[in-house]
């Protein structure tokens, strides 16, 4: 049987969406770096995995998906463990999931990866960042968090009281956020402090950070 | 039960739901929001969709908003009725699921940007970026080089079936070819043409096409 394979980069927030995934249903899987500095994903043979140039694919088997929040909502349908679901197998409720993984696709995730642009990857390269696009991009994550806070006053998690994909999926953009200034959005909102916390402590997540670890060592 | 849908009918995103509605024969009411009054802005909205945008359903007790979220959820409550838009197993699914993202993620912002330019804009009397507009329309021939590609195998975006993974270009594709005068991305391309005109001429998007009475 062949093994499951995610083909990506630790660098790539995608890909530790997935890498979450794979852990939080205790799946064996083979990681394969792709080389994002060095263009690999916009070549062959890459593009004839994900046209799109994109990272991370996934190969279960004979199949081959690319866009994570597909891969993991096929993940979770597939591989569901009983009781500890990350969805729900019910559709009304699965659609609440549905919709705040859509909320995080749309809302939060684009004003994020303005600020880890900005304070994160610009200054590894030894460039200043630009003060108003992130003075902007805070104000727009600020108005988010602050639905987020509302939401989160009434559900232990974003769709319901379980931890589900639409938790799972801010994962990566959380962790690198909360060691920039940018900390303080979250720190100043206490049920979304709290939120953050719980799924930071996931051991699935846990793991992810770990593979990063290793792989800067 | 009727869905109540709050939005506007010629909008794209509520396009989208009123399209899979119809496909699945569910019945529907529209609560008119009024974008031009700022009506999405308001507090008694916001208490339906916390970001201030249409479409926002409510079905009995059931309140959700993000179109694609909304798409995937009738899709699946009604899968035994009309056309099935989610697929036959677990794996067709999961195609599904990868097409309606590429949509969302590598097509429909560039779309947005397009039209807010070309034709948004204008209709509010300023003036569109045409440079930015331009930028878009390069790499939308990108995008649809890779569905001319993928199209030349497959009939429907995921398979041999029409999907939700078709349906979400409908209202964007609509944009383009009637609205923005970008109908050559479509028309040059065989496959890409092929496709548009069979999803556009299904009973369930011309319905909607009356309703929106453009």
């Amino acid at each position: 049987m062949k093994n499951k394979k995610v083909y990506g980069s630790l660098n790539s927030a995608a890909t530790l969406k997935v890498l979450a995934c794979l852990f939080e249903h205790d799946l064996d899987f083979d990681f394969v770096p792709i080389d994002l500095e060095a263009g690999e994903h916009k070549k062959k043979p890459f593009l004839s995995m994900n046209p799109f140039g994109q990272v991370p694919v996934f190969e279960d088997g004979d199949v081959k998906q690319f866009e994570s929040r597909a891969i993991i909502r096929s993940m979770g349908h597939q591989y569901g463990k009983k009781g500890e679901e990350l969805i729900y197998w019910d559709s009304r409720e699965q659609a609440v999931v549905a919709n705040w993984i859509d909320v995080e696709d749309h809302h939060f995730e684009p004003p994020a990866l303005k600020l880890i642009s900005e304070l994160v990857i610009k200054p590894k390269k030894g460039l200043t960042p630009d003060e108003e696009t992130v003075a902007e991009a805070e104000a727009k994550l600020a108005k988010v968090l602050d639905v987020y806070e509302a939401r989160l006053s009434k559900f232990k998690y974003l769709a319901s009281d379980k931890y589900t994909i639409a938790d799972m999926l801010h994962l990566p953009n959380i962790q690198a956020l909360i060691g920039t200034q940018a900390k303080k959005l979250f720190d100043s909102r206490p049920r979304l402090s709290e939120w953050c916390t719980a799924i930071l402590a996931r051991p699935a997540w846990i793991k992810v950070v770990e593979m990063q670890q290793k792989a800067q060592a | 039960m009727v869905v109540k849908v709050h939005g506007s009918v010629r909008a794209a995103c509520p396009q989208r739901v009123l399209a899979c509605l119809l496909e699945k024969d569910v019945e529907f009411e529209i609560f008119h929001v009024d974008l031009d009054a700022g009506e999405h802005k308001r507090p008694e909205f916001l208490l339906r969709q916390p970001f201030g945008q249409i479409p926002a359903v409510e079905d009995g007790d059931l309140k959700l908003f993000e179109s694609r979220a909304i798409i995937r959820y009738y899709a699946a409550k009604y899968v035994d009725r009309g056309p099935n838009l989610l697929g036959n197993s677990l794996e067709e699914r999961a195609v599904v699921d990868q097409w309606l993202e590429v949509e969302a993620h590598n097509f429909n912002d560039l779309v947005k940007t397009l039209v807010f330019q070309i034709v948004i804009l204008p209709r509010m009397g300023e003036h569109g970026d045409l440079a930015l507009a331009q930028k878009c329309e390069q790499q939308l021939e990108k995008v649809f080089d890779i569905y001319e590609q993928h199209l030349s195998k497959s009939s429907y975006l995921a398979g041999d079936s029409f999907t939700l993974a078709d349906l979400s270009h409908l209202p964007a594709i609509r944009y383009l070819v009637n609205d923005a005068g970008m109908g050559h991305l479509v028309s040059e391309r065989k496959h890409v043409n092929a496709w548009w005109e069979d999803i556009s001429n299904r009973s369930a998007w011309k319905k909607l096409m009356e309703l929106s009475k453009y």
